[in-house]
């Protein structure tokens, strides 16, 4: 047993290395800031960056006054969405994998996917319960911008 | 998606009870029997019934967001329902008995969601329908149909859930999420399954919450073991329990404690017994370390305790390719104690399959608990 546990702390040490170089590499990369936002009609005037972590782990699915909130993430291959699950849920998408299948079997799935900042865009303007992020380059007149990350 | 349901969309259920013969029916049959027809019917019915959805011409119907791709199950938005299951197969080469290959467990998962506030889960499992040993060749399994879960959570506030129902039993870490296809091992470790009752029937509150970055969880539930098994065997009696978790980033990693406290009806000797327990979860790089401490005290004339302990780290490897290795100890009221562990792999290829190799090892030869040998699994979402 002891033999196992030296292999255990090895191996995680090992992990712990490898994890600090990747995001000392990572820090290198100059990346834009990221905009919280919503559409010009919704309800929604105030968000933190707490509140943002529960609504995108799915852990709080109500706006204060009841209604449904629908939080929009980008593609899984996008950066910018790795660099929000970084940001504001504090773990990469490869970290989240165990979260998601715990609540999976809850039957609670990972917020929806849009294709595209247009497409994010033209949904927030219709939809008041929803919440997004995009890079601020790509935040225009028609989103109200709640919060901004990573400056 | 299960969050785009329009507000005002309405959905109107009926169920119609099936006859029965009163007289030839036990009490306890009859509620298990209409148990099983409620959450069998929660899947039935929200389908078949009759809605009346709005049509919206708004362009965010023309505009919809598509389901995670790291998302299982069918989501039908309009109703706020959504659906899954699973079948699992194991096999396993243990030392010193034959050989076999069954299969597992077959689930149907089902949450529906007719208000913002209200959502009703349920969970039906099929369990051991059929084995395949060495010797012996095919044989039938038990087949027992199982209500997993079957239960109702009311958002009280953004924050705050009141539970209704049959619900697994949150304490620790594996407890809530051992079903077979979703856990990194084929076998779980062995003071998960033994230290606690699995099920909880009765209420709970669940309060979640972020503050300067801290996710906090709190869980108070009770009052009664598994009463609604559907199954001769059932643990039942009373039960009372809670939960509480912190978690924070630090660094490049996640971490998060846990504490747990339950006291129950032992099912064995029917005295009062408590067990408390805590557990740690850290996340880094796709590295996950995960650990549970459990302390089992049994009152009564037959004063005795039980406690055990697991380790386990998860290294990936390469893409879906996972290697695990686990170290654990099981302290039982009766026996020896028994020292072992595992070291696996986890595979999956596809989002619908997953394949799992584990070979445990243990300082003694046990019959129930960690069998040394290889197991494996392979695990079907659809």
């Amino acid at each position: 047993m002891r033999t196992t546990a030296s292999r255990l702390a090895v191996l995680f040490a090992a992990q712990v290395l490898l994890a600090a170089q990747a995001l000392s590499a990572e820090r290198d990369a100059p990346s834009p800031a990221i905009a919280v936002i919503v559409g010009h009609t919704s309800f929604v005037t105030d968000v933190s960056k707490d509140q943002l972590r529960e609504l995108y782990l799915r852990r709080q699915r109500l706006w204060p006054n009841g209604a449904r909130a629908i939080p929009i993430n980008l593609p899984p291959d996008s950066h910018v969405r790795e660099r929000f699950a970084r940001l504001v849920l504090g773990r990469s998408s490869e970290d989240l994998i165990a979260y998601w299948n715990a609540r999976y079997f809850e039957g609670v799935t990972p917020p929806v996917v849009l294709p595209s900042a247009s497409a994010v865009r033209a949904y927030l303007a219709a939809e008041p319960a929803a919440i997004a992020y995009l890079p601020v380059p790509d935040v225009d007149a028609s989103c109200r911008v709640l919060l901004v990350l990573g400056e | 998606m299960l969050t785009n349901v329009t507000a005002n969309s309405t959905i109107r259920v009926a169920m119609k009870p099936r006859p029965r013969d009163p007289a030839k029916l036990g009490h306890g049959t009859r509620l298990r029997r209409r148990v099983a027809g409620v959450a069998v019917a929660l899947a039935i019915s929200a389908v078949t019934m009759p809605t009346a959805v709005r049509a919206d011409s708004n362009c965010a119907l023309r505009l919809r967001p598509v389901p995670d791709p790291s998302g299982e199950g069918y989501a039908i938005r309009d109703l706020g329902l959504w659906l899954a299951g699973d079948l699992t197969v194991v096999g396993s080469v243990p030392e010193g008995h034959a050989a076999s290959i069954a299969l597992d467990d077959l689930d149907l998962l089902v949450r529906y969601e007719p208000f913002s506030r209200l959502s009703l889960f349920s969970e039906v499992r099929l369990e051991e329908t059929f084995r395949v040993e060495d010797d012996e060749g095919l044989a039938a399994g038990s087949g027992n149909l199982s209500i997993e879960r079957l239960y109702a959570d009311l958002a009280l506030t953004p924050t705050l859930t009141l539970r209704a129902g049959k619900f697994l039993t949150p304490f620790g870490l594996w407890n809530v999420i051992w079903r077979a296809p979703l856990t990194w091992t084929v076998e779980r470790p062995v003071i998960t399954e033994d230290g606690f009752p699995d099920h909880t029937t009765g209420l709970g509150l669940i309060y979640q919450t972020t503050r300067h970055g801290w996710t906090f969880d709190a869980t108070a539930y009770g009052p009664a073991q598994d009463e609604l098994p559907l199954r001769s065997e059932s643990e039942a009696g009373l039960m009372f329990g809670g939960r509480i978790s912190a978690g924070h980033q630090i660094g490049a990693a996640y971490a998060a404690i846990g504490a747990n406290g339950a006291g129950f009806e032992d099912d064995e000797t029917h005295h009062w017994a408590d067990v408390s327990g805590v557990d740690l979860d850290v996340s880094v790089a796709g590295n996950k370390l995960t650990g549970e401490f459990a302390y089992k005290h049994l009152n009564g004339p037959d004063v005795s305790r039980e406690w055990g302990w697991y380790v386990q780290d998860v290294i990936p490897v390469r893409g879906p390719l996972y290697l695990i290795a686990r170290a654990e100890s099981f302290h039982g009221r009766r026996g020896r104690p028994i020292t072992g562990g595992l070291a696996g792999l986890f595979w999956r290829p596809k989002s619908y399959l997953v394949l799992k190799l584990d070979y445990q090892f243990a300082d003694r030869r046990s019959e129930d608990d960690l069998q040394r040998g290889l197991v494996m699994s392979i695990g079907l979402f659809f």
